[in-house]
């Protein structure tokens, strides 16, 4: 976005106050542009590879919440479904929020053939329910909530989510624009006035840099795994750790060491009929995707047996 | 450049500094609002026989994305197996893809090798992936195997936009 202002003010020259209020106008027209782009896109796969229906709810669902009530939104917007499995199964995947649920149906194919489906639809959550690391039923947890059934005995061979989110940088932010108060050739004191004005110009452009939150998702999930798997992810333009969500599904005894560079946190399974959560914070990393020194390594190390399912969404603004 | 706050008589050049230090403070802001995210898919134990449901993702961007690098990690306890991972159009028109091969090569090595299709440079192709369009990111068949760990990565570019 080009930010300019029509007029340029040399030495010599006359100022008038039209000129000046010119500029005004056109930097209330440039902010008000400025703060409209205020949605930020990204999408992130969720492996479903090793599913199978007779498995608790708990391993058939997976939740997502904002990292904070005190931060900006992070909506849901777009579900797909991806499933290699025999067929004679119909698979529903249910998506839900706190007020919305919605579903769409996919009927097997074969074990290598694909089939898919989706739902287009806006899944936003309210900013008020506060992060809480404790044992959630999968059918009460608030949040988004995507779990799948099916209506004859199905594992999936090969399948995947993919989650389309949309950050809302100015969810939580003022999100008023800047009118401003125009100078009048009579105008005593204009050096004040003009003073007040990009004042409030700046405080405008800066409301959703107060924010600084273009959030983007990215999970990684490891299902039915005994031994550490671990992902090395590129880094990029704004990679700030904003939070991470991770969830354990698994037998009392056993837990599951996240590491996200540079910071870890493990969580103790309590059980297969619920999912346990935690809380990590992912470490700001470098711009520079080529360079492996820039990368977050993620890494999921369970302990004491085959762990039924571990993931971790890491959010970065 | 900072504000310089009017004191006295408004010259023009005091006007000038302070409109193009809030401009530019308007122009910074705009241009934060490129940030990146990675889309991936990982195959442990990668084989040859390994069908393409086990070592491809497919998906359909709800916006326009511009491609900075593909990247594929290798990590493998034997030396010189090479894989290739590949981003295609799923309905196989090309032109979405401005009919060009858009694939990286690596190589293990006994640890972690990475290998990086860089399409950040400026006189280099520019591609973006686009809203509504069916993509693949595939992880090929690797030449001997198995591999004990292949990760291919998108970095993809995402802007701004008002809905």
């Amino acid at each position: 976005m080009k930010a300019a202002v029509p007029y340029t003010f040399r030495t010599g020259a006359i100022v008038d106050a039209e000129s000046v209020n010119g500029n005004l106008r056109q930097m209330a027209a440039d902010v008000g542009r400025n703060l409209s782009r205020r949605y930020t896109y990204c999408q992130t796969t969720v492996p479903l590879t090793g599913m199978s229906s007779a498995d608790n709810i708990a391993s058939r669902t997976i939740f997502f919440r904002d990292p904070s009530g005190s931060l900006d939104a992070i909506d849901l917007v777009a579900v797909e479904a991806v499933i290699y499995s025999a067929t004679g199964a119909t698979w529903t995947v249910t998506v839900t929020n706190e007020t919305v649920t919605d579903s769409f149906t996919i009927n097997t194919a074969g074990a290598t053939a694909k089939a898919s489906g989706g739902i287009t639809r806006l899944f936003s959550l309210s900013q008020a329910t506060a992060y809480s690391n404790a044992l959630w039923s999968p059918t009460s947890v608030t949040g988004y909530r995507i779990s799948l059934s099916a209506s004859a005995a199905s594992t999936i061979t090969a399948g995947y989510l993919v989650l389309h989110f949309r950050g809302d940088r100015a969810n939580n932010a003022s999100h008023a624009g800047y009118t401003p108060t125009l100078v009048q050739a009579t105008t005593s004191s204009a050096g004040s006035i003009l003073d007040t004005q990009l004042t409030s110009f700046e405080n405008a452009v800066l409301r959703d840099t107060n924010n600084a939150s273009d959030f983007r998702v990215e999970c990684y999930l490891a299902r039915n795994f005994a031994t550490a798997q671990t992902w090395n992810v590129p880094s990029g333009s704004l990679r700030d750790g904003a939070a991470s969500r991770c969830a354990v599904v698994g037998n009392v005894g056993e837990s599951v060491q996240f590491a996200v560079t540079p910071n870890t946190t493990t969580v103790n399974a309590n059980g297969t009929g619920g999912v346990v959560f935690g809380a990590i914070t992912p470490g700001n990393r470098t711009d520079g995707p080529t360079t492996s020194a820039n990368d977050t390594i993620v890494t999921l190390t369970p302990a004491g047996g085959t762990v039924e399912l571990a993931y971790v969404f890491v959010v970065w603004r | 450049m900072a504000l310089t706050p009017f004191t006295g008589t408004v010259t023009q050049a005091a006007l000038r500094n302070n409109f193009d230090d809030k401009t530019t403070t308007l122009t910074n802001n705009a241009v934060a609002g490129q940030s990146d995210h990675v889309v991936s898919v990982t195959r442990l134990a990668l084989a040859i026989a390994d069908d393409i449901s086990l070592r491809c993702v497919d998906f359909t961007p709800a916006d326009d994305y511009e491609l900075r690098v593909l990247r594929l990690t290798l990590e493998d306890g034997t030396a010189g197996r090479t894989v290739t991972a590949t981003v295609t159009v799923t309905d196989g028109d090309t032109t979405f893809l401005l009919d060009k091969t858009v694939s990286v090569t690596g190589t293990t090595i006994i640890g972690t090798a990475h290998a990086n299709l860089d399409l950040r440079t400026t006189t280099g192709d520019r591609l973006r992936l686009l809203k509504g369009v069916p993509y693949r990111l595939t992880i090929g068949a690797p030449s001997a195997g198995p591999v004990t760990r292949a990760q291919a990565s998108l970095v993809l570019r995402s802007r701004r936009r008002t809905g």
